[in-house]
């Protein structure tokens, strides 16, 4: 995996609801530097799952750029975008977004699938092992608890080792326990895998683990803090 | 393989959990394509042994004098004075129902001249009046023996026959009558519904042509022999080709529940979709997964309508057999058989259909954004029904439809016809959610005004 720089420059995205204009973000900069963990926190409506969005490849700005290894988002195709979604992003949902019909084994192999890999099975299950699920590959989503299925949705998000991980509010629906093995599991994505991580939270302790702390406002940037 | 594993796992083990609606679906698939096969295979059965019954048994005549509605029987004497070396017969044909059989093809002819002609030798049936000669199929079918009672419902009435002789008429099952008696068991004094012309092989034939037509009014026809057997068959294709085309109908069944149960799939698979579009699947792998799964419920589907087919044609033949004898001319029904072209021409419908049903919500399937993933918890995609929209597209629809109605017939084929019939019903679809809606409304307010109304402490 090589590591990937991700910046946005004066994004802003306009969404048009019923004919009204509402700005969710508003001339937003940031460089995420790679193997770093940046946190971005606020209230809900503030722009953190837009700016997530933006990040990961799945929307476009409205204005400003998203770059990533220096290449704009919306300059690439449909195509390239699939492609870089499936080699370089790699997801984590607050709800943990498994595919029901699929075991956790499966559900981790699923981006590898995808995108063809060789020797999908066996990475799959080096990954559950990492998240130390070894023992519950079998298993569907509804027989794990919140705390399984977050690690198992970050083993899915880790297993094609991707440049970048983008995690929405990933300890918002678990409990103390639970948040923390999330959490540690996310720092050794960085260490260990060299991840960029960009992870949207309204937790303390979750932006504790960033180098980079973002707080948000009505769609802006109020404040940057660093480690 | 990976796509195939994706496909075992993300299709097929679902489908295998939601087994009543799976089963519904691929039943659907195989109604529709078992009544297409079941009409195909029985009007190949009941049509496939087609032939004039009394060819058979007075051999093929030269030429038939016909005209619209009867012929003049007083037109025998004038044509029996030509100077041609040839013999006229009169002929009436009908259908007379007889108990436990159906439909037979009943003939009306001179059983003096037929015997002095063709069955030289043979005694000439006494107690013409009531005497009727039947073919030796259909003794065997009816169970009559010489000398027994037959009873044929002619013109809506019983009418009971002595069997005055068996013809060997090998399978073909027919009666003959005398022509007197048959006229007078139809009310049909004078009239005949043709003259068999039966030219010498001495005589010109071109010279008996001319003669015959100069002898007759411009209003009757000479026709050569097939000529009405080629009418016959340009019927019975297009009697066929309308069975065919209507039996496709049923088809439509099943693709609104392919359509269905795939737009289904999609809105409640929204946030899955979303979530492999995330993980990097292309539109277009979005697309062949869905319809993939089509084409599995058109493959089973037309699989198992092939048997059901097979087996509704026995049923089928029966009844087609008896209205092309009816309404066209004779024939026996033949055995089913279910060919290779039949089943190519099966598995080919049900795929068809359900991929085209399949395509609109596998095209919406792939237009799901792969941010619709990043929704929250249980957040239902509401699939916004554009009510007033289609139902505006269904009166649309459905004055196209009357148009279309109107026009000609191509090659004597209704064309327009049946699109207007599958325009009608897409236009009821269309303008089935308003109706819906509509009704739901009026029941709402029924229910709020019986409320209102009530006395305090009622139900």
């Amino acid at each position: 995996m090589n590591p990937s720089r991700l910046e946005l420059r004066r994004a802003s995205k306009i969404y048009q609801t019923n004919g009204q204009k509402l700005e969710a973000l508003h001339e937003v900069s940031l460089t995420l530097e790679p193997g770093t963990i940046t946190a971005v926190v606020g209230r809900s409506g503030c722009g953190k799952t837009t700016l997530l969005n933006l990040a990961g490849a799945m929307d476009f700005p409205t204005s400003g750029e998203v770059l990533i290894d220096g290449r704009a988002t919306s300059s690439l195709s449909e195509e390239e975008l699939t492609a870089l979604r499936r080699t370089r992003i790699g997801f984590v949902f607050q709800f943990f977004q498994l595919l029901p019909a699929l075991t956790a084994l499966e559900n981790v192999e699923l981006p590898l699938l995808l995108a063809r890999a060789a020797g999908a099975r066996e990475a799959a299950r080096e990954r559950l092992e990492w998240v130390d699920l070894a023992d519950k590959a079998d298993a569907f989503p509804y027989q794990l608890s919140g705390g399984q299925m977050q690690r198992v949705a970050i083993a899915r998000a880790l297993v094609h080792s991707p440049a970048i991980l983008i995690a929405d509010e990933p300890t918002g629906n678990l409990d103390n326990a639970s948040g923390d093995q999330v959490l540690a599991l996310l720092r050794d994505a960085a260490q260990r895998f060299g991840a960029t991580v960009l992870l949207a939270t309204h937790s303390a302790e979750a932006a504790a683990i960033a180098q980079t702390s973002v707080q948000m406002r009505d769609g802006r940037i109020a404040a940057v803090e660093r480690a | 393989m990976p796509r195939l594993q994706l496909f075992r796992t993300l299709i097929l083990r679902p489908l295998r959990r939601d087994l009543p609606r799976t089963t519904l679906t691929i039943l659907a698939v195989a109604l529709g394509v078992g009544v297409v096969i079941a009409i195909d295979l029985a009007g190949d059965a009941a049509t496939g042994s087609f032939r004039s019954s009394l060819e058979n048994l007075v051999g093929k005549t030269d030429l038939e004098i016909v005209a619209n509605g009867s012929v003049d029987e007083r037109w025998m004497a004038t044509l029996a004075a030509l100077p041609v070396n040839a013999q006229f017969a009169p002929v009436i044909e009908t259908q007379g129902i007889l108990e436990h059989v159906g439909a037979i093809t009943v003939y009306g002819v001179d059983f003096v001249a037929q015997a002095r002609r063709e069955r030289a030798g043979k005694a000439i049936p006494t107690g013409l009046d009531s005497a009727i000669i039947i073919s030796s199929g259909l003794a065997k079918r009816a169970g009559v023996k010489e000398g027994g009672q037959i009873t044929f419902t002619l013109q809506d009435a019983d009418q009971t026959f002595r069997a005055a002789g068996i013809a060997d008429a090998g399978d073909a099952e027919f009666a003959l009558l005398d022509i007197a008696t048959a006229q007078r068991a139809l009310h049909e004094y004078g009239k005949l519904d043709r003259i068999d012309v039966f030219v010498s092989p001495n005589e010109d034939f071109t010279r008996v042509e001319g003669e015959v037509r100069a002898a007759l009014p411009a209003s009757y026809r000479i026709e050569r022999p097939g000529t009405r057997s080629e009418q016959h068959q340009r019927m019975l294709r297009a009697f066929r080709w309308n069975l065919r085309v209507l039996s496709y109908i049923s088809l439509v069944v099943g693709a609104f529940l392919i359509y269905n149960t795939i737009s289904v799939g999609v809105v409640r698979g929204r946030p899955e979709i979303g979530i492999l579009r995330a993980l990097g699947a292309a539109r277009r792998w979005i697309l062949w997964l869905f319809l993939g799964e089509a084409l599995l419920f058109g493959f089973a589907g037309s699989l198992a309508g092939i048997a059901l087919g097979r087996l509704m044609a026995e049923g089928a033949v029966g009844l087609i057999a008896q209205t092309v004898n009816s309404l066209y001319v004779s024939s026996r029904p033949a055995a089913v058989a279910l060919g290779v072209p039949a089943v190519a021409m099966a598995i080919f419908c049900g795929i068809a259909v359900a991929l085209l049903s399949a395509l609109a919500p596998a095209r919406e399937a792939m237009q799901v954004a792969p941010v619709e993933a990043m929704g929250r918890g249980a957040r239902e995609h509401h699939a916004r029904l554009h009510v007033r929209r289609d139902l505006l597209w269904a009166i649309v629809v459905a004055i196209v439809a009357i148009a279309v109605s109107r026009v000609r017939p191509v090659d004597g084929k209704p064309i327009a016809g049946y699109i207007a019939t599958l325009l009608a019903i897409v236009s009821m679809a269309l303008a089935a959610p308003a109706l819906v809606t509509g009704l739901a409304a009026v029941t709402t307010s029924c229910r709020r005004s019986a409320y209102i109304n009530s006395p305090p402490g009622s139900l």
